[in-house]
């Protein structure tokens, strides 16, 4: 069974690009979320196997999102995705509950590495 | 060192990562440059942008919040936006014909991006705190974006300082235009914070 995969991020074109990457992997998108509400709302109702995160979004910030999920179910897997690259964003991620942390722009490898390391699947 | 030289050494610094960014999500080359750096008036500015008619532009405007607060606007024409817009996708450049909610949001990701990489610049090289807002669309003529940009960024004092930069995209010669305006209240806070990072 394909595994299934919720991108959550208020840019359309990211979201599409994501879409691709990951189709085009063998993976299935649960759904689209464009902010943290509707990530929390999204995911309660679809139970993904892997969330891919923004961080920057409206309403709702990322960091939050992720919490919210987190405390909802404490297995879930969160890749936050975004364009801030410092250490303070970073640790606040990863102290957040995390699964991995990509910088955009990213290359294909990375965000298939992140998703497959998340899954436990090997990488080839 | 003069403020004008700390400006120019972070900003350059700033618009090459920002050059990178771009070249790696449009996988094309790019070549940014800054045109000027200097102190403006904001009444006398917006009077000579007013003048230079009235073309459509898309714009992707974003505040820089943290240590060093600031205004980011990238700048482009409508017919450009589709050729960066087919890059963006990998379709070849004249795919893309109408202003779609998909080109507007190419233009509003590319700026999140080079709006991103200046910030992350600022905070790896100087150790000053910045990170990007939301990025906000403007779909208008360049008097009207300017005059939004400009209200938001000016300070009080009626004085700003502006980056000014174009870009070219090599492959297919589309130029877009980046703007930085600085809080003047924010420079001594600069320079005190480079200063303590030289100790």
């Amino acid at each position: 069974m394909k595994r299934r995969i919720l991108i959550v991020d208020d840019a359309l074109i990211m979201r599409t690009i994501l879409k691709k990457i990951l189709t085009s992997h063998g993976y299935k998108i649960a759904g689209e979320a464009t902010n943290g509400k509707e990530a929390l709302k999204l995911y309660k109702k679809l139970k993904p196997d892997v969330v891919t995160m923004d961080i920057v979004m409206p309403k709702v910030s990322g960091i939050q999102a992720l919490k919210d999920i987190l405390a909802f179910d404490n297995q879930a897997k969160i890749i936050v995705i975004s364009v801030i690259d410092q250490r303070k964003a970073l640790m606040e991620a990863i102290k957040a509950g995390a699964a991995d942390y990509i910088i955009k722009p990213f290359e294909i490898e990375r965000v298939i590495s992140a998703v497959k390391n998340c899954l436990g699947e090997p990488e080839q | 060192m003069e403020i004008k030289k700390i400006m120019e050494l972070v900003i350059k610094q700033s618009i090459d990562r920002a050059s990178q960014s771009l070249s790696k999500i449009i996988r094309t080359g790019t070549m940014i440059e800054v045109e000027h750096i200097e102190v403006i008036n904001v009444s006398q500015w917006t009077e000579q942008i007013m003048d230079k008619g009235e073309i459509e532009m898309l714009g992707s405007m974003l505040s820089l919040e943290g240590d060093f607060s600031s205004k980011f606007l990238f700048l482009i024409k409508v017919k450009d936006a589709f050729i960066l817009n087919d890059l963006m996708i990998r379709n070849s450049p004249g795919t893309t014909t109408s202003l779609d909610y998909f080109t507007k949001s190419t233009i509003q990701e590319i700026g999140n991006v080079l709006c991103g990489s200046i910030a992350n610049t600022f905070s790896k090289d100087f150790n000053i705190s910045m990170w990007p807002s939301v990025p906000l669309l403007l779909d208008d003529y360049l008097g009207s974006i300017f005059s939004n940009f400009i209200t938001e960024g000016a300070a009080a004092d009626n004085i700003i300082w502006l980056i000014e930069t174009k870009f070219l995209v090599v492959k297919v010669h589309i130029e877009c235009e980046l703007y930085l305006i600085l809080n003047t209240e924010n420079f001594a806070r600069l320079q005190k914070l480079l200063n303590k990072e030289g100790k």
